[in-house]
């Protein structure tokens, strides 16, 4: 199946295409990034930059794996301008833009389980 | 490599990163891995001496007070200096990685689809240096010792000589 916002094919080399195991992987991604981009709002919200650039780290590799690659730039824009204090102003866009992103992949990203779990 | 399972500590504060590397390592190596959140937890478990640490550079993204992997990395070197330790980080910064090879990391591994393919060869020239050190250790005792023959002969036949029995 084609997707839009997120791309496989790192954990199927990865897992040698295993599907129990991109199951796992999956789970804990869905288990994970929501609290990881509540974390984000909540520090951008509250001005704490050191925690929002530590929480946009967190994420950062996980959403490589999943494959999310239209969200790679806009995360390590929040982390660099987080860390400097830079673009303070533009990071709630910024922040609005992964969330509706990742909204999508979350979607889609359950898609997949849903057909890894139809495979022996 | 050799048949004794060697142990392996992975430090990361994203539980997802510690499995996926675990997974990783168990199907290219065969290790005893354990996995800690925080540098503290991993520290209380070093005398158990690993054969390897994976740091991750940033530790706090769950316990804000967590010390980094920078100054776990100083201590454990302060503590056991021949321990091999591999910085892991999702910061693909020159000076981080200057800083942590400073401090002592026997590596330094940028977080991202190619992590697992680096850090499997960075281990596996960890094993590589270690077997070298090993030889390197072997021939130098060789030599002492066949250097001490040479004397104690050269001693033995000047003595034997001095007193007339050859």
């Amino acid at each position: 199946m084609e997707y839009k916002h997120i791309n496989l094919s790192f954990l199927i080399e990865f897992t040698s295409g295993d599907p129990r195991r991109m199951e796992r992987y999956i789970r804990m991604f869905l288990e994970a990034a929501p609290a990881g981009l509540a974390k984000m709002k909540q520090h951008y919200a509250a001005g704490e930059w050191e925690p929002l650039r530590s929480a946009a780290h967190s994420i950062k590799p996980q959403i490589a794996y999943m494959g999310i690659g239209t969200l790679k730039e806009s995360i390590q824009q929040i982390e660099n301008d987080a860390r400097e204090q830079t673009n303070l102003d533009r990071l709630a866009e910024r922040i609005q833009d992964v969330e509706r992103v990742c909204a999508a992949a979350f979607q889609e990203l359950a898609q997949a389980l849903n057909e890894l779990k139809t495979k022996p | 490599m050799s048949q004794s399972k060697k142990l392996v500590y992975i430090v990361d504060d994203d539980p997802m990163q510690i499995q996926m590397m675990s997974d990783h390592l168990k199907d290219k190596f065969s290790f005893d891995i354990r996995g800690f959140s925080t540098g503290e937890e991993m520290v209380n478990n070093l005398p158990n001496k690993p054969d390897i640490v994976v740091l991750d550079y940033y530790l706090n993204s769950v316990q804000a007070k967590a010390r980094n992997g920078a100054e776990i990395l100083q201590f454990i070197k302060r503590e056991f200096p021949t321990m091999h330790v591999i910085m892991v980080s999702g910061q693909d910064s020159m000076e981080v990685a200057v800083d942590t090879m400073r401090y002592g990391a026997a590596d330094y591994v940028v977080k991202g689809s190619n992590q697992f393919i680096r850090l499997e060869h960075s281990i596996e020239k960890i094993f590589a240096l270690d077997r070298l050190h090993e030889r390197v250790g072997y021939y130098r005792k060789l030599s002492i010792v066949s250097i001490a023959a040479v004397v104690l002969i050269i001693v033995l036949t000047i003595v034997l000589a001095a007193t007339g029995v050859i």
